[in-house]
């Protein structure tokens, strides 16, 4: 499966981890998954800096992004990420609790290119979130630069 | 239309002094009259004189001629030439006196001739006796030429002294009424003057009189306004566009922490918050050039250091050449609002925190619950007995029935802070959406709709679309089980307001519990019998009370329930 692309997942909470990369399972992408805890680790794996600065170079097909992060919140990242001229084009969804209008509407702002309400019923999340894997992993051409395995 | 008061007097005391004038020359006019009479009379009177004079002396001369005669002593000739002399110099000069000139001509020619004769008789016998011929001198005496003569003069004499008399007594007459006249002119023509003038007079003292009232009045009145606006609760002041201030209360000295003394001389620029400084001016700025009452609110920094927050309102007001000439204005106090304002943003902020800490960390666990259910249930596999499988479903409909009471007390807190943003739309439209909305619960069920003629209105589209789908839900819910369900939405005006009313044949309710269908969380069925939260109806409540509305129910057990809002009647267009 040479196609398949590296998705970075930024989320803090080792239950919804286990649960996405459960739903990432049931689609055999969970190899695939590079997973932060926080907002400043995100930005470290993205600059390729601190403890990421040996890894290859390239950027993630997608980052799924959670909004509630510590030290560095997901709208930080958002921006941090969408000021950087390598970064720019890069895809990123936000998977949050929330659907709070003002981080709706901040959110787009900084030009995020989807975003997702958890469910809260199982069946449901596994499907929403399985479908975000399949869909970016695989369905998604992402911007040239992009990593592969 | 009646004259002013200045113009009255004007006329008034004109009047007054032409009559006056008129009076005084109308007296120097008959004073004239009086003199020349004076003038005519004394002429006469001097004409008579002479002419008593003249025959006098002629009557002396005859005197020497008959004493000379009688004696022949020559010192008789003595006054008879003196005599002759004079009387013929004095009747000459009477003959030609002014006083005389009124006199019959033919009779001072006749006077001339007699006196003439009578001198010629006269020097006849004297020239007679002189020569020794005294005989022929009586006898030219006894002719009676010379008594003839004597006797015409005199009788011209009486006859011209009383044609002067006469014309003396009618000169006195005319003087006499003259003097009259001269009198009754002073007395009518000066007095109505003087009435005149002491009319006026009258009338300019009333007037100034009435003056000074109205000018006390006014100032009666200035007084009252200023304790008024000394002791207003707000700031009252005039400036001019230079800055001077005619007129300040005592009030917005005080809000600026300023003495009246020191408001007065020292102005207020020095207590504005330097912050706000160049705000200020610029508002005045655009005051004065766009004429325009404006509002500003700024800060005093008071002497301990406090800050009052007051809120001006000016307006330009012209002069009497009515250019702009300055501001009045009041200055209200407004700390406090400032404070409830600042008190209850720092609320609702704090308010939105916690929605939205609970939006995201309360909904996690329960997602977290569900999840681990779920991947619980995969481990078990088809080996978890059928007791099991059903504690694992409780776990799972208690997360989620969690879950949607989060989402609905966000909605509910939500709308609590909403602003309505209202717009004319049609409500029956929004009905049809909302029904279309509905048709997963509709399919497969018997249902009668009516809906009648429902108005356009005006009111927030978004958030009364929330009220139809509540309210049409909840109908749709609680005719679950009724063959035929029958939904019937209607409208009226009632009391220039529209009253919406959602009526069913469902489960109904029981009217002693109807106070409680409004309340947050408040239920009147177990959550077996027809599932929900008990959101739906406080947040209709609230969005109708929001529009200005009202919300009201009624309903029997088992026999149906309608719910009743109503909106304010549009704004006629």
């Amino acid at each position: 499966m040479t196609d398949l692309k590296r998705i970075l997942l930024v989320e803090d909470n080792p239950n919804d981890v286990e649960l996405t990369l459960a739903a990432f399972e049931e689609h055999h992408l969970a190899n695939e998954v590079v997973v932060v805890r926080d907002g400043a680790d995100a930005l470290d794996y993205l600059f390729r800096r601190g403890a990421f600065a040996d890894r290859l170079a390239g950027n993630p097909a997608a980052v799924l992004l959670d909004l509630k992060l510590p030290k560095v919140n997901g709208l930080e990242v958002l921006e941090a990420v969408r000021s950087e001229a390598s970064l720019h084009a890069m895809p990123i969804v936000v998977l949050t609790s929330s659907r709070e209008e003002p981080d709706l509407v901040r959110c787009y702002e900084l030009g995020v290119n989807a975003y997702v309400v958890k469910p809260v019923d199982f069946g449901d999340f596994i499907r929403a979130v399985g479908n975000l894997g399949v869909f970016w992993a695989l369905i998604n051409q992402p911007p040239p630069g992009s990593l592969s395995s | 239309m009646a004259a002013s008061v200045e113009t009255r007097n004007l006329v008034g005391s004109a009047l007054a002094v032409l009559l006056v004038g008129i009076a005084f020359a109308a007296v120097f006019r008959f004073m004239d009259q009086t003199q020349a009479s004076a003038e005519s009379r004394s002429k006469v009177n001097a004409a008579l004189q002479t002419l008593e004079r003249g025959i006098s002396q002629l009557k002396d001369a005859e005197t020497g001629q008959r004493g000379f005669l009688l004696t022949g002593r020559p010192e008789y000739l003595a006054p008879y030439e003196t005599g002759r002399s004079q009387a013929a110099a004095t009747l000459e000069a009477f003959t030609n006196a002014e006083g005389a000139r009124q006199l019959p001509p033919q009779d001072l020619a006749d006077l001339r001739s007699l006196t003439r004769a009578k001198f010629d008789e006269l020097a006849d016998t004297l020239r007679l006796a002189k020569a020794g011929r005294r005989d022929e001198a009586l006898a030219l005496v006894a002719s009676g030429r010379g008594l003839q003569a004597m006797d015409g003069i005199r009788a011209l004499h009486d006859k011209l002294a009383a044609a002067l008399m006469a014309s003396r007594n009618l000169e006195e007459e005319r003087m006499k009424a003259s003097r009259q006249h001269a009198k009754h002119a002073l007395l009518i023509l000066g007095g109505l003057g003087l009435l005149g003038i002491a009319f006026t007079a009258f009338s300019m003292q009333r007037d100034m009189r009435l003056r000074n009232a109205s000018e006390r009045a006014l100032a009666a009145s200035e007084a009252k306004f200023r304790a008024l606006a000394d002791h207003a609760p707000v700031g009252i002041f005039e400036m001019e566009l230079d800055g001077h201030r005619p007129y300040i209360n005592e009030t917005l000295c005080a809000f600026a922490g300023l003495s009246f003394e020191e408001g007065s001389t020292q102005g207020f620029r020095h207590r504005i918050h330097p912050e706000d400084l160049d705000r200020v001016l610029a508002h005045w700025n655009q005051v004065r050039t766009t004429g325009l009452p404006a509002l500003l609110e700024y800060r005093y920094v008071l002497p301990g250091g406090g800050i009052r927050w007051v809120e001006s309102r000016a307006a330009v007001v012209p002069g009497p050449d009515g250019h702009a000439h300055s501001f009045v204005g009041i200055v209200v106090d407004q700390t406090e609002r400032r404070q409830s304002e600042e008190a209850l943003e720092a609320a609702n902020k704090e308010l939105e925190a916690f929605a939205y800490s609970v939006s995201h960390d309360l909904r996690a666990p329960l997602r977290h619950i569900d999840g681990f259910v779920g991947l619980l249930r995969r481990t078990l596999g088809p080996d978890a007995g059928e007791r099991a499988q059903h504690q694992l479903s409780v776990i799972s409909a208690a997360a989620r029935q969690m879950g949607e009471l989060i989402d609905d007390l966000l909605t509910f807190s939500r709308m609590g802070r909403a602003e309505v943003h209202k717009a004319t739309f049609d409500l029956g439209a929004l009905a049809r959406r909302v029904i279309e909305e509905l048709a997963p619960d509709t399919e497969g069920r018997d249902i009668e709709w009516r809906i009648g003629d429902l108005p356009v209105i005006q009111g927030d589209q978004a958030l009364l679309r929330l009220v139809l789908s509540n309210l049409i839900g909840n109908a749709l819910k609680f005719t679950r089980g009724r063959t035929p369900a029958r939904i019937r939405i209607s409208a009226e005006r009632r009391d220039g307001a529209i009253a919406i009313a959602i009526a069913d044949n469902g489960a109904g309710f029981d009217m002693r519990y109807a106070d409680k269908l409004f309340g947050v969380f408040q239920r009147l069925h177990r959550q077996d019998e027809f599932e929900g939260t008990g959101i739906g109806l406080a947040n209709v409540a609230r969005i109708i009370h929001k529009h200005g509305g009202a919300v009201a129910a009624e309903g029997a057990v088992g026999e149906g329930a309608t719910f009743t809002f109503t909106l304010p009647a549009p704004e006629a267009a």
